[in-house]
């Protein structure tokens, strides 16, 4: 057990004229609490009006993504004592309108991932009698791509996106090459063609942001780097 | 939805380009360095580089120097402005007076090998 | 206020701002560089004149620092491009803490011949 103090960014949109401040809370957590438990005791305890999303408390749908000291994380995959600091802050995710205290608008990472075309796409009609198949090895690929949970993490903690919010973001060239990169679809052009563009993967300096954030461990950056030599390599033909 | 304002490509040529020039630069720049400072004794003066820099050879190593190094250079500082200036406008002036400050000391430079001759 | 604490530098963001900064100074020095070597049209006098002007101990010391800053843009910049073709791309820090270990070692190397060239070390290198 020890004494943490929260600062947590406030933000309510029904008063504007008090716009974003910070409020602190101390409790006292268990071991093995996690930021969500903190939070959720602060909430429940303590100040009613403690506003973030949250669902599985598992680390499985990426509702509860927050900048915790300066990082993102998950906020139920984060154990406060494990953080080895009495002080900790707590903010909504970078980059993104805050709707309200810790909850974001998550229309940039939608925008992003619906314009790189994020399902299977094919020309040939399927088997009448089994699914499309593939082989271990091509199923192989998928892994480290597939287990994007959306959570946004990513996209907001690059700095390229801080600088340009049309960069379409690394969740969604993930998720671009988590197509392109599946032997059962047959138009990896179509998921490539919006990613070629001023916004898009070209936006990408490999700064590694993104990999640092990504609480499912997924490495956006070297699918990115797949996405640019497919793309380079379509150009020489 | 309709993502991108335009069908033409976000820049894959002139970033595979600049990966290129890079290590072409890499080699050349280190071996200019070495050159200047590790194997020149004492002053660098015209004494010390005119006679060479007088030959067709290394008025062609310059030259191509000269232009690849400008094309690095300037590309990787379009590069930085374009992620922050997002006006419409300010974008096109900006590369336009980047693409001038590239043709003019691409020029100045080039004429400066050109026309060099030793003892002139 | 909106932000409470600056997110975290990582090793990734420190490679890359550090990239930046050196790419901005070296095209700066290039263009200068350029128009310094212009004065080769003028002659030997127009020249040697321009050059005894950048030859103080200062701008040698100043030297050292460029060369030091076009090492690194170089080490970093060849670690870039092996990221960009898909090579150890996971261990990208390794790469960084290899590229650093080298720049150091050649900016050494290069800045003690420098200096003994200058006569500022008790012995010749």
């Amino acid at each position: 057990m020890a004494m943490i103090t929260f600062k947590i960014n406030r933000y309510n949109p029904d008063d504007e004229k008090r716009g974003h401040f910070v409020q602190e809370y101390q409790i006292d957590v268990p071991k093995g609490y996690t930021l969500l438990d903190c939070l959720n005791d602060i909430k429940w305890k303590l100040d009613g009006t403690l506003t973030y999303r949250r669902s599985c408390r598992s680390g499985i749908c990426g509702s509860c993504a927050m900048t915790i000291n300066g990082v993102n994380n998950l906020a139920c995959e984060t154990q406060v004592l494990g953080l080895n600091c009495s002080t900790v802050t707590v903010e909504p995710l970078r980059g993104y309108p805050v709707v309200k205290d810790l909850a974001v608008s998550l229309d940039p990472i939608v925008r992003g991932l619906l314009a790189v075309k994020p399902y299977l796409m094919t020309k040939t009609p399927p088997p009448t009698d089994q699914e499309r198949l593939q082989s271990p090895e091509e199923r192989e690929k998928l892994d480290g791509l597939y287990e994007c949970i959306l959570c946004g993490s990513c996209t907001s903690s690059c700095p390229s996106f801080w600088a340009d919010k049309e960069y379409i973001g690394p969740h969604a060239l993930l998720k671009a090459y988590r197509f392109v990169a599946d032997s059962r679809d047959e138009c990896p052009g179509e998921h490539l063609e919006p990613i070629d563009d001023k916004h898009g993967l070209w936006r990408c300096h490999t700064i590694f942001n993104c990999v640092e954030a990504c609480p499912k461990d997924l490495n956006p950056t070297k699918a990115i780097a797949e996405l640019k030599k497919e793309l380079i390599r379509g150009k020489l033909g | 939805m309709k993502y991108k304002e335009t069908t033409r490509s976000g820049g894959a040529l002139p970033w595979l380009f600049q990966r290129i020039s890079g290590v072409y630069l890499a080699i050349v720049l280190f071996v200019h360095v070495v050159n200047l400072h590790i194997l020149i004794d004492g002053e660098i003066g015209y004494a010390a580089i005119a006679e060479r820099v007088a030959t067709p050879l290394w008025k062609t190593i310059n030259i191509s120097f000269l232009i690849v190094a400008l094309f690095h250079g300037l590309y990787g500082l379009w590069i930085v402005l374009e992620d922050y200036i997002h006006i419409g406008w300010l974008r096109v002036l900006i590369y336009g007076v980047i693409a001038t400050i590239a043709l003019v000391f691409a020029i100045f430079g080039t004429l400066t090998m050109i026309t060099f001759q030793y003892g002139g | 206020m909106r932000v409470i604490k600056r997110y975290r530098i990582h090793m990734g963001t420190f490679a890359w701002i550090l990239h930046r900064l050196s790419g901005l100074g070296l095209i700066s020095y290039l263009l200068l560089h350029i128009w310094v070597i212009s004065h080769l049209s003028g002659g030997e006098r127009s020249f040697d004149g321009i050059m005894h002007s950048f030859g103080s101990p200062m701008f040698k010391l100043m030297e050292i620092g460029l060369v030091g800053v076009i090492l690194f843009h170089l080490f970093n910049g060849l670690r870039v491009t092996l990221i960009d073709m898909g090579v150890m791309v996971e261990k990208q820090k390794t790469l960084f803490v290899i590229a650093v270990i080298i720049w150091l070692g050649t900016w050494f190397a290069f800045s003690a011949i420098m200096l003994s060239k200058m006569g500022l070390l008790p012995f010749t290198v």
